[in-house]
């Protein structure tokens, strides 16, 4: 037994010393490893080694595909990937861009655009007119896009009348149809044909190349698609045949959208880890302050054409009393608000941001509780406003926003109005608004105009035909205010235009079906060795989704 | 019952059962609030459009009639289509479960020997310090989300003591080997980059871990309740009094038998990592299955999210498999008590 002991510690020791010999050795291995790696590693696809890099965070999926994408990260890739017909200016007027000059019909109803020549698209081939009416009858085919709802409705054919010039005809006339075509991305005829599936929805188009489209692209603007891993990264490289020109002296050589939005905490690591240049937007005031206060990084922001609204659902009691809502706007503690939860953005003074043209300032509502309950002395509910439980349904996805509900509630409990607080996630949120019984009483959403044109705005947000989107809780479906509208789309003199917007909005501010809370900025963290001019200089931002994002104009100097 | 028989027996309960998975889900999946063809052709593409999308998808049929396209499909290895990524759901499947795979791989070896090596020695100290200290792990391990420890295991490891990556894949200026089986470790070894399959395992391991800890510390606990149990049995005992050595009784008498009951836990634990890992890929910026998952199912993307339950559901079924396998492997009595013989 003694042996047999004595045996077994000698072979302990000698396992004992093998075993601090290998960890030993793996430690030092892996501290050398570790130690002659370079920089921290990040995320997404690996740059060139002597690219300016500048890694841009988006939320996902990101389709570049102009005829399919139309949300927000979707367009902030394909302003830089893609040239649009006309180009949109921060005053909100409109610049020749890919077509050089264009002449309107006397009646409104034909648009003669000349197109520029010697653009080049990424492949090398030559823009001409026919890839621009490609585009645009693409657009309505598809009809997921902007081409399904924006000019569906309107554009009755499109055809190149020769290789320098392209026709539009509208069914009716449309005022801002001219702004809207900052949203025509052109796409390369040629390459699209080489690369459809046939059979596909779009018969003898097959599937219109949407599919390879998922992951390539046919453009011509300042950057080429280098890579595109679905939800992972779309990753964009210089083109140095662009047309335009316009690269600031340092401006990124390439630009890798990432998909960061779900996790903040991992979003913050990649933002000290310096594994992002640029955040999202959709991060919270407490997240961005505790970015500002990091070394190197900073909070900015730029104007942006979005309004977040409470809206009001006319139709269900007894919010179909305006006297209500006019009660409930008094009730809001707009300023309480502003400095509490929201100090990154501006109070809402229309029923249009104010940074696009043709909004005027028409708030007539403040927190004033003695005109809330003045107001709902003279509804038809004064007697017996107790018994209405007012639903205000909250997405979960925005946690501030139950921040601010609240603030409403309790407000509004002191003059006797009861509202009720639901948890309704975005899915849901889009079904049930889709009919006038299921919408809830108040909906809260923020909503961006798509071009620069108030009219159009004003269409998507308060038309009947918008009823059932979630652009209009409101259901409002009011006559009066349909033809106003539509009588201002389609008045081609933008003066005269803008004049009946301005009567639109002091209409809807009577009639109170929405109450107006902030007009949105984009705010986000942004590296110090990234110069971005439209945050620097507000009048440089081109307040239109996507717009904010032209990558060319930035200065990236690493450390 | 001979071991063949007993594997083909619980295969057929296998197909039984992932018959039943698809039925459940497909089901569930299309009584979920939210229109999909409205969710695929934007919110606010007109009204034709939706319907044309509908009739695409073939969502204007009645539940039974989609039921059996899908089924019909799913024979020809076509998964469907997705309206969030916009193609074949087999395509998606195939791009990113390999990367899932070999992340959750990973984790089932840190979960399966750390439960092991930490529940033989609480079991063998029971009622002394080390099993104390491992208590007080179990239980924080087993009660905190696999996210928050990924998000704890990165704030240290990442970002105060910098000694692992916070997220990705690959180190800059680390190129993507050749895609073979779409597995980064296994790619490295096929094109003989030993660098990038280190490189590779590197970031796997914050991510692994943090997948692993909550089911380890759990089938630590099994084990280690199997010893203590087993630790007074008279054969133990009896070993024992024979003089026998305390490795031989340890190893062979007493951690054998007790880690029965474990096998089977850890062994699901294992297959359940996959839908544990939704959020840990999401943090770690892991481009796998389960992250995608996360955006399909926001998205109500129907087939998408029909295959993504089925492939975890077959997954798990395998496991199951395995682990009734080796657990019969173990204890013959369990094929016996099958057939009562």
């Amino acid at each position: 037994m003694k042996i047999l002991i004595n045996r077994s510690a000698i072979t302990k020791i000698q396992a004992a010393v093998i075993a601090i010999i290998i960890l030993v050795a793996v430690v030092v291995g892996v501290y050398f490893y570790i130690t002659t790696q370079g920089p921290q590693p990040g995320p997404g696809p690996t740059p060139t080694p002597t690219a300016r890099v500048v890694r841009v965070g988006n939320a996902w999926p990101i389709y570049l595909d102009p005829a399919v994408g139309q949300d927000f990260a979707s367009q902030r890739a394909q302003v830089n990937v893609y040239d649009p017909l006309v180009w949109p200016e921060p005053n909100g007027t409109i610049s020749p861009w890919v077509a050089e000059s264009w002449s309107i019909s006397a009646n409104g109803l034909v648009y003669t655009f000349k197109i520029r020549q010697g653009i080049k698209f990424h492949t090398g081939r030559i823009l001409t007119a026919y890839d621009v009416a490609f585009s645009m009858n693409r657009c309505l085919t598809i009809g997921v896009g902007y081409g399904g709802f924006l000019w569906s409705p309107f554009v009755q054919s499109a055809y190149a009348i020769n290789n320098t010039h392209v026709q539009f005809t509208l069914k009716k006339t449309f005022g801002p149809f001219l702004a809207s075509l900052i949203r025509l991305f052109i796409v390369d005829r040629q390459e699209i044909m080489a690369h459809i599936k046939t059979p596909g929805p779009y018969g003898d188009f097959g599937d219109y190349a949407t599919d390879w489209m998922l992951t390539h692209d046919a453009g011509s603007g300042p950057y080429k698609v280098k890579e595109i891993k679905l939800q992972d990264y779309v990753h964009v490289e210089k083109f140095e045949d662009y047309w335009a020109g316009g690269f600031a002296e340092n401006a990124p050589t390439e630009v890798i959208f990432l998909p960061t939005a779900p996790i903040p905490s991992t979003q913050r690591t990649m933002m000290l880890l310096k594994q992002l240049e640029v955040s999202d937007q959709w991060q919270s005031q407490e997240w961005l302050d505790d970015m500002d206060a990091q070394p190197g990084i900073s909070k900015k922001s730029q104007p942006c054409a979005a309004e977040y609204y409470y809206m009001l659902n006319t139709k269900r009691p007894p919010l179909d009393d305006v006297h209500v809502r006019k009660a409930l706007a008094y009730c809001f503690d707009y300023e309480t608000a502003m400095e509490t939860i929201y100090p990154r953005f501006t109070q809402a003074r229309s029923c249009l941001p104010m940074s696009l043209p043709g909004a005027i300032d028409c708030q007539i509502y403040s927190y004033n509780l003695t005109k809330a309950t003045e107001e709902l002395q003279k509804s038809k509910y004064a007697a017996n406003i107790s018994e209405y439980t007012i639903e205000f349904h909250v997405m979960p996805e925005v946690p501030e926003r139950m921040r601010d509900a609240m603030l409403l509630a309790s407000e509004a409990a002191k003059i006797g109005i009861n509202i009720q607080l639901v948890s309704t996630p975005w899915l849901q949120y889009i079904e049930i608004m889709s009919n006038p019984d299921t919408c809830p009483h108040i909906t809260c959403m923020a909503i961006s105009a798509y071009f620069p044109d108030a009219a159009f705005m004003l269409y998507t947000k308060y038309h009947s035909s918008s009823a059932g989107h979630v652009d209009q809780g409101e259901w409002l479906l009011d006559p009066t205010l349909d033809a106003m509208i539509e009588d201002a789309l389609g008045t081609l003199e933008e003066s005269a235009r803008l004049q009946k917007v301005a009567q639109i909005q002091e209409y809807i501010m009577e009639i109170c079906p929405t109450i107006f809370i902030y007009d949105w900025y984009i705010v986000e963290a942004v590296q110090d060795y990234v110069y971005i001019p439209s945050f620097e200089d507000p009048s440089q931002a081109i307040p239109v989704e996507g717009y904010s994002t032209i990558c060319r104009t930035w200065s990236v100097t690493p450390p | 019952m001979r071991l063949s028989t007993y594997i083909a027996k619980r295969a057929v309960y296998i197909i039984f059962s992932l018959i039943g998975l698809s039925i459940l889900v497909f089901v569930l999946a299309r009584v979920l609030p939210g229109d999909p063809a409205r969710m695929a052709a934007g919110e606010r593409a007109p009204e034709w459009v939706v319907e044309q999308l509908r009739k695409q998808l073939k969502l204007d049929r009645p539940l039974y009639e989609q039921y059996f396209y899908w089924v019909t499909n799913l024979l020809r290895g076509d998964l469907g289509y997705s309206i969030v990524s916009r193609r074949s759901v087999t395509v998606d499947v195939l791009e990113y479960l390999p990367a899932s795979l070999e992340l959750i791989g990973l984790a089932a070896i840190f979960q399966i020997t750390g439960a092991l090596i930490l529940g033989a020695i609480a079991g063998y100290f029971s009622y002394k310090w080390p099993d104390n200290l491992l208590r007080i792990f179990s239980y924080i391990g087993v009660s905190i989300p696999a996210f928050v420890v990924g998000i704890l295991l990165q704030l240290i490891f990442a970002w105060w003591l910098k000694i692992f990556p916070a997220q990705g894949v690959l180190s800059p200026g680390v190129s993507r080997p050749p895609r073979v089986t779409g597995m980064y470790t296994i790619d490295s070894l096929i094109a003989g980059r030993f660098d990038t399959f280190l490189d590779v395992l590197w970031h796997m391991v914050l991510p692994a871990l943090a997948l692993s800890i909550g089911s380890m510390m759990q089938d630590a606990r099994i084990i280690r309740s199997g010893m203590v149990e087993n630790k007074d049995k008279e054969y133990i005992l009896l070993a024992r009094s024979q003089g026998m050595p305390e490795r031989l009784v340890m190893f062979k008498y007493l951690f054998k038998p007790s880690i029965i009951p474990a096998v089977t836990v850890m062994g699901l634990d294992a297959a359940a990592l996959l839908a544990n890992a939704f959020l840990v890929e999401t943090v770690y910026y892991w481009p796998g299955f389960s992250k995608l998952g996360i955006t399909l199912m926001l998205n109500k993307d129907l087939n998408a999210i029909v295959a993504l339950v089925l492939v975890i559901g077959i997954i798990y079924a395998i496991a199951n498999v395995i682990v009734d396998v080796i657990v019969a492997y173990l204890d013959p009595r369990i094929r016996f008590v099958e057939t009562g013989e």
